[in-house]
């Protein structure tokens, strides 16, 4: 799945996406019911197929 | 890594909230194998509050945060904690003889989903997904139990409302009730709780205009005064971290 190659690429590439965000979410924070469309290479149909796993989320741009 | 800790519980998910077409061409390109799906508006990127890319969040296998940041902030450590008592196998790689018990995960119905993971034969894991089941419950009182131990009494009290309903028909949900007891019991807890709320009330605003985040420091600051304000000041301390750091951005 993530190579290291991949995540160091990612890691250069640092970038803002914009505005400010004012609510990030400490850890011990639950998390919210998660809608992600278009789920492509994974067996998940949804998110909630997920349940019972722990998760990393690694948010990503393709520029 | 999804090598290392897949069989241990962990999945990983590539999020963006960018074109599909240019990122099925990126990740074709790269020839990248992970699951990636898209936040369409970039709601879950805003929840997170994701100011840059990589931006890496972990959540346990009860569904709680345990770490949100860049992606080498995280330990192996770590991980071995986000992963304790999660399933080794994510739902759709089950048998489907399985389905019985994956239906009442999905809903919330442990004390189902352990009757239905016992009438499952080796063959199609039964064993290894009644154990992990098990393992679930006994996570999620743990957490309920940590965060009453920890004084996150409205954390607590969510938690043990929610599990004493969903450990219907199990011996675990007299744990849960009594961590629920535990907090009605607690003289210290009703306050807490009442802080707690203005704490989360403030984070859900999410203010952006510099005098509204002013305003929210100042009630923040007064929370975090209150003699009797215990878990709500640590929480108001990492919401003013936040809030300070959107100022400064802004300037």
């Amino acid at each position: 799945m993530f190579s290291m190659k991949w995540l160091a690429a990612l890691a250069l590439a640092v970038v803002g996406l914009g505005a400010a965000p004012v609510h990030a979410q400490a850890p011990g924070t639950k998390l919210p019911p998660v809608v992600l469309e278009g789920l492509a290479q994974t067996g998940a149909k949804s998110f909630d197929d997920f349940l019972g796993r722990a998760v990393l989320i690694e948010f990503f741009a393709y520029w | 890594m999804q090598e290392t800790w897949g069989s241990k519980g962990l999945s990983i998910i590539g999020v963006t909230d960018e074109a599909k077409g240019d990122t099925e061409k990126w990740i074709a390109a790269k020839g990248a194998k992970y699951g990636y799906g898209y936040d369409k508006g970039g709601a879950l990127a805003r929840f997170f509050g994701v100011t840059g890319i990589p931006h890496v969040v972990i959540v346990d296998a009860t569904g709680t945060i345990v770490y949100a940041g860049g992606a080498g902030g995280y330990s192996d450590e770590l991980l071995a904690k986000a992963t304790a008592g999660a399933l080794p196998k994510p739902l759709w790689e089950w048998s489907p003889a399985a389905k019985g018990v994956k239906s009442a995960l999905l809903k919330r119905e442990y004390k189902l989903a352990i009757d239905e993971a016992a009438k499952l034969g080796a063959s199609d894991d039964g064993p290894t997904i009644k154990a992990a089941v098990e393992s679930m419950v006994k996570s999620k009182l743990e957490l309920a139990r940590s965060a009453y131990e920890r004084g996150d009494f409205l954390g607590a009290e969510n938690l043990a409302q929610a599990l004493s309903k969903e450990l219907d028909g199990l011996p675990e949900k007299a744990d849960a009730q009594k961590i629920a007891e535990d907090v009605k019991a607690n003289a210290e807890a009703a306050e807490v709780i009442k802080l707690q709320k203005q704490v989360a009330k403030i984070r859900e605003k999410a203010p952006t205009k510099r005098k509204d985040i002013e305003g929210a420091l100042e009630d923040l600051a007064r929370i975090q005064k209150s003699p009797k304000a215990g878990y709500a000041a640590t929480e108001a301390a990492q919401l003013v971290e936040q809030l300070r750091a959107a100022l400064k951005k802004d300037r």
